[in-house]
């Protein structure tokens, strides 16, 4: 009889029983996800208040991310991917340590938190059948950008900026303010930014969000024509450490002028500032482009990044604007100003400019809280808002003669640096979007003998073989 | 004797959970001996039906700013106070709660039109296992998000585009409960749905009453919902073959959000 008990006990001890559950899901939950997703998987995690957007709230049921139809949960693939690969532009990263088994567990976790929308089976969409981009079908995309009201949220440009968009109770479901995605930076979209993932968010749109789902109002075809739009919409970033600028005749004086896009240029990825209170940990501008060239006399560097919505300065919010930083001097060594604001050693000069005054403003900056406009002001500048994009000039002579300023020596690394401030979101002072230091190079003009002498050179080395050879040919003849 | 228990009681310890976790939410039988409920739902006074002020921003294409604002106007009733000569209140729901089992619901799909800039019921009732018919009536853009209403939040449920005019997309009714219905283009425009897996639920008329019928005898929960007044919620018994009278005065009233989003 003990022996049975036993033999019992031990059935049901042992790990076939169905109450002997795996707990793998939940522990890794526990020690990877639980910090921002919150241990009741409602999102109310540490991290909340540090990151934009905020981490997803399993629990209220809504996923953004799928392969299925509006209405249908996501399948497990879709969480898997938003596991394994991450979601551009946001705090998620992409898990790679965990086992498959173990991504699984975790999914099985992930669902528990809201049941009910996992009781249906979800019938994932087909992404097949992708035609290749032509001129023709980008153009019928365009079209349909515009009837399917694509551009009222997004703007003409797909950069976010639709005119519709700028509501104040434009929310998600979980009560956050939504901004309508900028389709021209590709690092920005969360969804992913192949044509296939574009194809994938106009087709099952993103629930909990404004962008609606066109799969029963577009056919299949026109999604194509409409994803292959968005995809051209798309900007190159060109990341690196340093710009060369160009010596022209003169500088081009409107931003729009086509000179400044025959240029290269320089991308520079931005984060919040969270070194100095305040803090900023919820930025939204995430790259600012850089040009340049140079005169014989002056120096321009055109600064170029988009802001969903302008700020005047005039709503009682601040007023969107950039600065850009030099050391005063070009350091000799490797070491240069604190790559915010300088410091007490190393000086650095600050050219402002704000959508308020539209002008250029010059300091002088030893640290952040050491700042001083300069009495003579020698910087110009000139800013453009259009189409959610903001172009700015700053113009200023390569020597102004004033000890406290840079001087532009040609053909030398001079090290840059940015802060960008978007008022809608309160920004100045401190609370900015900053960039590391970077550098611009003046490149020296090209003497003319570099054009003259090599061909020279070369074409007299061509006749003198070839009269040796004649010479040598006549020789052995004779 | 012993053996003989132990084994049973492995035997249900064994038992694979998922079948206690599928439960069954509401049991359809045949009613026979059904009792009804009849009622009228009054306010307690007059309430003003507020005008919603309607903005059409410019677009890119003058003409589709004019055809937006012909078919959306530049005001529009609400429709929210409906109150008759005698103070019976139009568009309450009214739903009986906690009903285990009875007769099946209807086989009749709820079609939401977006017509005029408005939704087309502003209150209506959709039943599990028919059909959301969404259609756009007007010649300009609507997107239909329904979304269910929890606590403090809503979870979007279906968010569809519908840019052409005569376009009808069909989506099945599976998530039950108080759902509110949005157009991201149109922030004025509202409608209330209830979904239930039960027949036993009604919208009042124009006279304030309704009528639920065929109910299996016993206790219930009735809850009296109005976008505009607070929500009452009366118990009731239903005995077999007789109707109950379920009255009721709203009072206080409450702001929905639709009157901040127009400014209001």
């Amino acid at each position: 009889m003990t022996v049975l008990i036993l033999i019992v006990l031990g059935i049901l001890l042992s790990p076939f029983n169905g109450f002997a559950q795996d707990d793998t899901g939940k522990r890794i939950y526990n020690q990877w996800c639980a910090q921002c997703h919150g241990y009741e998987g409602d999102g109310e995690g540490y991290a909340k208040e540090f990151t934009f957007p905020k981490p997803r709230d399993f629990s209220l049921g809504t996923f953004k991310f799928r392969t299925t139809p509006s209405g249908d949960p996501p399948t497990d693939e879709d969480i898997i991917r938003s596991i394994r690969n991450g979601n551009p532009g946001t705090s998620m990263p992409a898990w790679k340590r965990f086992s498959d088994e173990e991504v699984k567990a975790l999914v099985e976790y992930i669902k528990e938190f809201a049941p009910d929308v996992f009781e249906f089976e979800p019938e994932p969409i087909k992404i097949e059948n992708a035609p290749p981009a032509t001129e023709e079908i980008i153009k019928k995309g365009k079209e349909l950008f515009r009837v399917a009201k694509c551009v009222e949220c997004h703007g003409q440009h797909g950069r976010g900026n639709g005119k519709k968009a700028w509501r104040d109770d434009f929310k998600d479901d979980w009560g956050y303010r939504i901004d309508p995605a900028n389709y021209t930076y590709p690092w920005e979209l969360r969804n992913g930014s192949s044509l296939k993932d574009i194809y994938r968010t106009i087709t099952t749109g993103l629930s909990g969000t404004p962008m609606t789902s066109y799969q029963d109002s577009l056919s299949d075809e026109e999604r194509w024509a409409l994803a292959h739009f968005i995809k051209s919409l798309q900007v190159e970033r060109r990341l690196g450490i340093s710009l060369r600028l160009k010596k022209v005749e003169s500088i081009p004086e409107s931003t729009d002028d086509p000179q400044w896009e025959s240029l290269d240029w320089l991308d520079l990825p931005m984060a919040g500032q969270i070194i100095f209170e305040p803090r900023h940990f919820t930025p939204t501008i995430t790259n600012v482009r850089v040009r340049g060239l140079y005169t014989e006399d002056k120096v321009a560097i055109m600064l170029e990044w988009v802001d969903k919505k302008p700020n005047k300065g005039d709503d009682g919010m601040p007023p969107d604007g950039i600065r850009l930083q030099f050391p005063s001097k070009i350091p000799d060594g490797s070491e240069r100003p604190y790559f915010y604001m300088g410091d007490r050693r190393h000086p650095v000069n600050l050219w402002v400019w704000n959508a308020a005054d539209n002008l250029g403003k010059e300091y002088i900056a030893k640290g952040p809280d050491t700042v001083y406009s300069q009495q003579k002001q020698d910087v110009k500048a000139v800013g453009v808002y259009d189409d959610g994009l903001y172009r700015v000039i700053f113009v200023r002579s390569i020597n102004t003669g004033d000890s406290e300023d840079i001087v532009f020596e040609t053909g030398r690394f001079i090290p840059f640096a940015v802060t960008v401030y978007d008022g809608r979101l309160q920004e100045q002072g401190n609370k900015g979007v900053i960039s590391a230091w970077y550098y611009i190079m003046l490149e020296p003009s090209t003497p003319l003998r570099v054009f003259v002498l090599p061909p020279a050179v070369s074409l007299m080395v061509f006749f003198a073989g070839f009269l040796l050879h004649k010479r040598l040919s006549r020789k052995a003849d004779a | 004797m012993r053996r003989l228990l132990i084994l049973i009681i492995v035997s249900v310890m064994l038992t694979p959970l998922p079948g206690f976790a599928k439960r069954v939410r509401y049991k359809v039988v045949e009613v026979s001996n059904g009792g009804h409920i009849t009622g009228v739902v009054k306010a307690a006074k007059k309430v003003p039906d507020p005008v919603l002020p309607i903005e059409i921003k410019p677009k890119e294409d003058p003409k589709e700013t004019e055809l937006e604002k012909k078919a959306c106007g530049d005001k529009q009733q609400a429709l929210m106070y409906l109150i008759g000569f005698n103070m019976g209140v139009k568009n309450v729901l009214v739903i009986v709660e906690n009903v285990k089992e009875g007769k099946a619901p209807p086989k009749k799909d709820l079609v939401i039109d977006n017509i005029k800039c408005r939704f087309e019921p502003l209150v209506g009732i959709a039943y599990v296992k028919s059909k959301y018919v969404i259609k756009n009536s007007d010649p300009i853009f609507h997107n239909t998000s329904l979304a269910k209403v929890l606590k403090n939040k809503r979870r979007t449920v279906y968010n569809l585009a519908l840019p052409r005019q005569g376009q009808v997309i069909k989506k099945p009714v599976r998530a039950t409960g108080l759902h509110e219905v949005k157009c991201d283009a149109h922030y004025w425009m509202r409608a209330y749905i209830f979904a239930s897996r039960h027949p036993y639920v009604a919208i009042t008329d124009d006279k304030g009453s309704f009528e639920i019928k065929d109910l299996p005898p016993g206790k219930y929960k009735v809850r009296f919902w109005h976008e505009g007044f607070q929500d009452v919620v009366k118990e009731i018994e239903v005995k077999p073959g007789s109707t109950t009278n379920v009255s009721v005065t709203l009072t206080k009233t409450r702001k929905p959000s639709v009157l901040s989003r127009v400014g209001l």
